[in-house]
């Protein structure tokens, strides 16, 4: 892969909509800033090399090379990835209560490498009013506020750069896939900066199909229901058809075949459905109400899994053969399509990857 | 009316530089010592947008016979006298000619597309011998720290006028420019001006 | 003997033709290059009343008052101030006018200062104005002087056009006696009311006016016959004659001595242009059979003349006719010198002027290599700067494609990328908020792009409270922001209703630009533009609010008399700090921000403060995501 700059982030993902908004672009410099679930370009900027373009999950990432020197094995061609253990998982007794999606595992996973100081603060998904936001957590009640599915795309990452001033020493991260990929490769430090720490010390991704244009979909709910009163949203797994939204007194159905027209064009070319590069990986468990499917992918994933059976803070059991059949058959069939649609966009050409010949390397002070 | 004869007849001075750094002024102050002493005086000025940082240029006509176009047709200045370097080369470009002579601050002032690091500002040496090239003499100086010397980078004009008035192709004397100061200015104006006036004529004088 | 002459501008000649006149009431709206007619006058004479009116539809009210009060009168301003006060002036060369009253007009030939090119002449021929066009310095004071004369002996508001060349360029002028007279103020409206003199003064009955306004124009058609302003030199049977008028004469008479053809060209310079002086047109065109017009902005003696030599056929014969209909001379633009060369050599199919081509190209060979083209961007410490820099920003993170009307002043470089290119549309003085007003109406085509207009203060009492009033009225979407600088900036901080000031420097009543948008119903606020995070945050939540929104942006121009040499802050550069092309920032600060104030300095790999030009606004500091420009307090 080829590091290029600001202008090809640009014309490869911005200006072509496959933006999924992981927000790893954002907030490092004074040009690409993340800005009410956006990516904004303020000023031309003609660096040939960026950051922004090197973090960025759709530009072709090389997962084989991050796999290899982060997680210190190869890159497998299995849809869902390495893993060490695949098990279906729910909150233990000792985990606190909260407005969990489904079995309260995530939250009670990031309580518990607080309370034992493997992560001192965590990177999560907050919302204000239904907009997610990116929040940072340090300490259990504020992780609690962050607990359930979102649905709608956020710049979590877009906060990396204020946390590595903020004095958090080992972050924890939970993300979506592509934020996941994203981070692994921040954590890589692709432009070989001199000062370059990396605070991440846990990453939790989620499982995901696809994520919604925040402005796009308030729209549509706020025109059929009063916003101000949902309390959450789920999309139960198929054959339901449905996002199920729960208003204060009352439950709305919307068809997900509307719903997914809001879906952002970028997530149509992500080929990871359950984040391959976490430490651990978890989402829903079809057939199992409030169970989850973990996948365990690291040494210390695995060990903070363990520490948190054996402490009540998780409870596990045994995954199904059906489920993980489902589970490979859904995540191959991500990758078969998102390989179809980046063939389409041409993103598998050769000469994708090359730099942009540009409308001049012009700046903002000259009419070139 | 004429007292004395100019070299030229006309005789087209152009006084150029950047926005801001008192063109109008140098242009008057010369062509009010001149009209003083009995010739036809056309100066033609640009002004307005261009104060903001722009290229300015005074075209300076003296005649001993009439009224003249203000503006200088093209090739056909006998003398440049610039405040900044790059402009010296901008006119001479449109108004030289193998004989012109020129008097140059090599005080750079940076162009907005310099500072932003989008064009190149060229070295003294580039410039020096540009301005050689071009002219039959040429009379370079640092007008602009000399003037901070005095106190203040605006009397790099009066010393340029300094310059020009012992380079001796236009009948300026110093005399001639006490008097006009003494219209304008106080008394320990007049004595800046006058030494700026004099640190002119010394570094035509020691080239 | 000899009278002495001083070196006067243009525009000082005029002013000097007024007061030997004895001009008592003078109004005008500053713009370049007509500023400096009132500004001279409201220093140098006190015993004339001088006045910056409003707009220039009001001062030549003010002016026009004077005159109908029995007072020699001049209203100033540049072209586009014409088409303000056309309304105004179409019904007042209509009602006729008392004492002398005077219009200069300053148009700008090559919009050297202007974002339009229009000719003042066509409104002479349009209303029925006689209209006076000086050719030289000492002409721009006879001519001012003669014109208040005209004016009372027709009893019609006389148009003197002057151009930027002539306004500001400098040349020998010989003075005359300054006319002293005492005159007591009144106005007379009992006398019968066809009275010029002392009956009402207006445009009805109108077919009785209009039938005076012709006999006047006839009347001036003959005076100006004989006018001395009307020269002839040359041979008596020339090859060729050029008929020119204006500074164009200056333009004409140079190419004829650079290409030595006064044996065989002979100039027509008219300085009466309309009604033209039929008659000695007739006897000069008789005298050549070739004729070249010279003249800028629209051909207007050219086709005038072309329409009287229809009606005189025998008189008039067959000619070639050369100018701008014919190509011979550029449609559009300034002239100068080597255009007229340019075309003479067309015509007489001479050589091309021999240029030492070797210097030529050697010369622009070093043009190319060594001159850095110099762009022109705000001054160092300018709040335009910050402001648009602010409001680009706030647009970008809306990310609705909202945009920027912009509006006539300095700030209008906002439309240049020194400016961010920020404003997108730029026509007249107050259009930018009326265009606004229309585009925050159009919602229900579904337009959803979010509208800012920019206004400076002095613009915002010319002709920003209208629009505004209808945005409000009409309930539109748009954001205002007023770029107040407290003065009029650009044409030289002449004084506006907002100061308290008034024209002289004397103590006036301000009019509060908060308070009289609050009182249309504006929901209106105030920020410092230098304080970019507070701006940017409520330009934010404006932009997110329907209705009409006032921003005022109120910190004074870095030039002002008042503000000139004064630094809020020391800037430092933190060295250590500045990493320069290693930070990753991609030098927001020289590279965007573009202060002339800051240098880029490539050899160290670093940004510098430029001493003699920094003003020291510390806006800069703010930018510097490394944190590296440093303010301390003066």
């Amino acid at each position: 892969m080829t590091l290029l700059g600001p202008e090809e982030l640009s014309q490869q993902v911005l200006d072509k909509g496959l933006c999924t908004l992981c927000g790893a672009c954002a907030n490092l410099c004074p040009y690409i800033k993340a800005h009410n679930n956006k990516i904004i370009t303020l000023f031309t900027c003609d660096r040939t090399q960026g950051r922004c373009y090197a973090h960025c999950p759709k530009v072709g990432i090389p997962l084989k090379n991050i796999s290899q020197s982060y997680k210190a094995q190869s890159y497998t061609e299995n849809p869902i990835g390495k893993f060490i253990k695949i098990v279906k998982a729910k909150k233990g007794r000792n985990a606190s209560e909260g407005n969990f999606q489904n079995s309260g595992v995530v939250s009670s996973l990031i309580i518990f490498a607080m309370e034992k100081e493997l992560i001192d603060a965590a990177l999560l998904t907050g919302t204000q009013g239904i907009k997610p936001v990116p929040v940072l957590a340090r300490d259990k009640d504020s992780v609690l506020e962050c607990a359930g599915s979102k649905y709608i795309a956020s710049p979590v990452l877009s906060m990396m750069a204020e946390i590595s001033d903020s004095g958090v020493e080992k972050l924890g991260v939970v993300g979506t896939p592509c934020q996941i990929t994203a981070l692994s490769q921040m954590r890589q430090n692709p432009l070989e900066l001199d000062d370059f720490k990396d605070h991440t010390t846990l990453s939790i991704g989620l499982f995901c199909t696809w994520a919604l244009d925040s402005e796009k979909f308030i729209q549509y709910l706020s025109k059929r229901t009063d916003i101000s009163s949902i309390q959450s949203m789920d999309i139960p797994p198929p054959p339901a058809e449905e996002l199920i939204v729960k208003l204060e007194n009352s439950v709305k159905k919307f068809p997900l075949q509307e719903i997914r027209k809001f879906k952002l064009p970028g997530c149509e070319i992500c080929a990871d459905m359950t984040s391959e590069l976490s430490d651990i990986s978890v989402g829903a468990l079809e057939g199992f109400d409030g169970w989850n499917t973990l996948i365990i992918r690291s040494k210390k994933g695995e060990r903070l899994v363990n520490e948190a059976v054996e402490q009540n803070y998780i409870e596990i059991g045994s995954l199904p053969d059906r489920c993980f059949d489902n589970l490979l058959k859904g995540a191959g069939n991500k990758k078969k399509q998102a390989a179809q649609k980046c063939r389409e966009l041409g993103m598998l050409d050769d000469d994708f990857n090359k730099p942009a010949s540009l409308n001049g390397r012009q700046t903002i002070t000259g009419i070139a | 009316m004429i007292s004395k004869k100019l070299k030229h007849d006309p005789y087209n001075l152009i006084i150029t530089g950047v926005g801001g750094q008192g063109n109008v002024m140098s242009s008057r102050i010369i062509g009010n010592m001149l009209s003083s002493s009995g010739f036809y005086v056309t100066i033609g000025e640009t002004f307005g947008a261009s104060q903001r940082g722009g290229s300015v240029m005074s075209h300076v006509r003296v005649s001993s016979k009439n009224v003249l176009s203000p503006q200088i047709p093209l090739g056909m200045a006998h003398m440049v006298v610039s405040l900044e370097p790059v402009e010296a080369i901008r006119v001479l470009s449109s108004y030289g000619n193998p004989d012109v002579k020129v008097i140059c601050n090599t005080q750079p002032t940076h162009p907005i597309g310099v500072i932003s690091g989008r064009l190149d500002y060229p070295s003294q040496e580039k410039i020096e011998k540009s301005l050689k090239d071009l002219s039959s003499r040429t009379w370079l100086f640092n007008a602009t720290n000399i003037a901070m010397g005095i106190g203040d980078p605006i009397f790099a004009n009066i010393i340029m006028a300094g310059a020009l008035s012992a380079a001796k192709e236009l009948p300026l004397d110093k005399n001639n420019f006490k008097t006009s100061m003494e219209t304008q200015f106080s008394a320990d104006k007049i004595k800046q001006n006058l030494m700026a006036f004099d640190h002119g004529i010394n570094m035509v004088n020691s080239q | 003997m000899e009278k002495i002459s001083c070196l006067m501008m243009g525009n000082q000649a005029i002013v000097r033709g007024a007061i030997e006149a004895g001009v008592k009431v003078a109004a005008g709206y500053p713009g370049t290059p007509s500023s400096e007619i009132i500004d001279t006058l409201s220093k140098t004479a006190p015993d004339i009343y001088t006045e910056w009116s409003v707009n220039e539809k009001v001062a030549l009210e003010v002016a026009a008052a004077g005159s109908f009060a029995g007072l020699r009168s001049l209203a100033v301003m540049k072209q586009p101030g014409v088409n303000v006060a056309a309304d105004f002036l179409m019904h007042l060369a209509l009602s006729g006018t008392r004492a002398g009253m005077v219009l200069v007009a300053a148009d700008d030939p090559g919009a050297l200062s202007s974002i339009n090119e229009g000719d003042t002449r066509l409104y002479s021929k349009l209303m029925g104005i006689p209209l006076l066009e000086p050719g030289n310095f000492q002409e721009a004071l006879e001519m001012t002087k003669w014109a208040f004369e005209l004016s009372e002996k027709l009893k019609s508001l006389v148009i003197l056009r002057t151009v930027t060349r002539l306004s500001h360029a400098s040349g020998n002028v010989i003075t005359g006696e300054i006319k002293k007279e005492a005159k007591k103020a009144y106005f007379e409206f009992n006398g019968n009311m066809l009275d010029p003199l002392t009956g009402i003064v207006t445009t009805i009955p109108v077919s009785v006016k209009h039938s005076l306004q012709h006999e006047k124009l006839q009347q001036a058609g003959e005076i100006f016959e004989s006018s001395v302003f009307n020269t002839y030199v040359g041979p008596e049977n020339p090859e060729l004659l050029i008929i020119t008028s204006s500074i164009c004469n200056l333009y004409a008479k140079e190419a004829v001595d650079v290409l030595n053809l006064d044996s065989k060209v002979a100039i027509l310079k008219l300085g009466t242009t309309w009604p033209l002086p039929s008659k000695l047109i007739q006897a000069c065109i008789q005298k050549t059979k070739q004729i070249l017009f010279v003249e800028e902005i629209q051909p207007f003696v050219e086709e005038n003349i072309k329409v009287l030599s229809a009606g005189f056929p025998d008189k008039f014969g067959p000619k070639a006719y050369f100018g701008k209909l014919s190509g011979h001379i550029p449609m559009t633009g300034e002239l100068n010198p080597d255009l007229v060369i340019k075309s003479l050599e067309q015509i007489f199919t001479l050589e091309l002027r021999a240029f030492s081509s070797s210097y030529k190209k050697k010369a622009d060979k070093t043009l190319e290599n060594c001159t850095p083209a110099r762009e022109i961007s705000f001054c160092p410490g300018c709040p335009h700067r910050a402001s648009f820099f602010t409001i680009n920003k706030v647009l970008k993170l809306d990310n609705r494609n909202g945009f920027t009307c912009g509006d006539i002043g300095c700030y209008s470089l906002g439309i240049l990328p020194g400016g961010f290119s920020t404003i997108k549309t730029l026509h007249a003085m107050g259009s930018g908020t009326g265009l606004a007003s229309g585009f925050g109406k159009l919602s229900q085509f579904g337009m959803d792009q979010p509208v800012i207009s920019v206004c400076g203060d002095s613009t915002f009492f010319h002709s920003g409270i209208p629009p505004l009033v209808n945005a409000v009225h009409n309930e539109s979407n748009l954001t205002m922001v007023i770029l107040d600088n407290s003065g009029t900036a650009m044409t030289g901080f002449q004084p506006h209703p907002g100061l308290s000031t008034g024209t002289g420097g004397e103590p006036a009543p301000e009019v509060d630009i908060e308070q009289v948008c609050k009182a249309m119903g504006a929901a209106t606020c105030i920020c410092d533009p230098f304080d970019l995070k507070k701006t940017e945050n409520i330009l934010l939540e404006l932009l997110k609010k329907k209705g009409v929104n006032v921003l005022i942006l109120r910190q004074i121009c870095t030039l002002s008399p008042e503000k000139k040499g004064k630094k809020y802050f020391n800037i430092l550069i933190d060295e250590q700090k500045c990493k320069g092309e290693d930070c990753g920032c991609n030098r927001i600060c020289t590279r965007i921000f573009s202060c002339p104030g800051l240098i880029w300095n490539k050899e160290k790999n670093k940004t510098m403060i430029n001493d003699i030009l920094c003003t020291g606004c510390g806006v800069c500091t703010q930018i510097c995501p490394a944190d590296a420009i440093k303010a301390k307090a003066c």
